[in-house]
């Protein structure tokens, strides 16, 4: 049986700002990356940069186990540490970085895992040097807020939240 | 997605992606996992039994990726549901880093019409909770992040909450 591979075919990819790119699909490469849903007392756990809310998390490094990477994103980002991560749901998508070798455009697999949090307390302790930068201390956002707050652009990570809530 | 991560675009290595079908039915009332055996050419892992899956091509979708594979292997349709687990390999003979991510699934044609392709599986079973242990091999038993979660899946099938801590 034959594949369903082309070798022309090309996709959308966008950026963090919104633009759109026309992308080659040979000029992917592939980000794995994981996501924690960190809930307590009615609140989730987000990161904020530049006052836009995030999930904690991020890539996947090499030849680490997605649910490593989400428990150590998770504590370099907020300080608190959590434990026991259960992937819940998965969203694909194709985005474009800005890198030092211009533009890399990726086709991120997104792996959301629910957490407990189990320790910690926020902090900026584990910031890498670009997120000294940008970021700005978590914050654990009352989940009745959800539905106000501000979202990065290219992913509304809050449909996955809502579906946890619902579980 | 952050912009903090951008230097972790892949850079020492080629990292992958691998979806997997965690294909149950239900056998009068106990639930069990279709687990083909890896053929005995296979330079990675001969012989290994593993839950069926394959490489996502770039700019397919994974459920269309998924399902393609399964039916290049196996001959048969499926329809997927949810992912509940990942996990990684790493593939030493062709130096990358696989993330596997396993997704709830169910054959749509007969069972009776499973064809395996030889150069990918030389047989398969139906393995529930009760007879795990014979697809346990040295280096893949008991311990094993594949197994574990072949276990929490038919577990969630059998009616078990996820255990979320």
């Amino acid at each position: 049986m034959g594949s369903t591979k082309t070798t022309s075919q090309r996709v959308a990819s966008s950026d963090i700002h919104g633009n759109q790119y026309e992308v080659d699909v040979n000029e992917l490469r592939w980000r794995p990356a994981a996501y924690g849903i960190v809930i307590r007392d009615n609140a989730i756990l987000l990161t904020k940069q530049h006052g836009v809310l995030h999930l904690p998390g991020g890539g996947v490094e090499f030849g680490e186990m997605p649910e490593d990477g989400v428990i150590r994103e998770i504590h370099e980002e907020t300080g608190i540490i959590v434990a026991e991560p259960q992937l819940v749901h998965q969203i694909s998508g194709f985005f474009t970085f800005a890198t030092s070798q211009g533009p890399q455009h990726v086709q991120s697999i997104l792996l959301y895992y629910r957490c407990e949090a189990v320790g910690g307390e926020l902090s900026t302790d584990g910031f890498e040097d670009d997120e000294k930068l940008m970021g700005e201390l978590a914050e654990w956002v009352p989940l009745a807020e959800l539905d106000r707050i501000e979202v990065g652009s290219t992913i509304d990570w809050r449909s996955v939240v809502r579906k946890e809530m619902t579980q | 997605v952050k912009t903090s991560h951008d230097s972790e675009v892949p850079a020492h290595g080629q990292q992958v992606i691998t979806a997997c079908a965690f294909i149950h039915h239900e056998f009068d009332g106990v639930h069990k996992i279709f687990m083909p055996k890896r053929a005995a050419t296979k330079k990675f892992l001969p012989d290994i039994w593993e839950i069926p899956g394959g490489h996502i091509d770039f700019g397919e979708d994974i459920v269309v990726g998924l399902k393609r594979e399964v039916l290049e292997e196996m001959g048969m349709n499926i329809t997927v549901g949810d992912p509940f687990g990942a996990f990684t390999y790493m593939n030493e003979v062709k130096g990358s880093h696989s993330v596997e991510v396993v997704y709830f699934a169910q054959f749509t044609d007969p069972l009776d019409q499973i064809r395996l392709d030889p150069a990918d599986h030389s047989e398969f079973r139906w393995v529930g909770l009760d007879n795990l242990e014979s697809i346990y091999t040295a280096n893949k038993n008991a311990d094993d992040v594949e197994i574990g979660i072949i276990k929490r899946g038919l577990e969630i099938l059998n009616g078990g909450l996820p255990d979320v801590g």
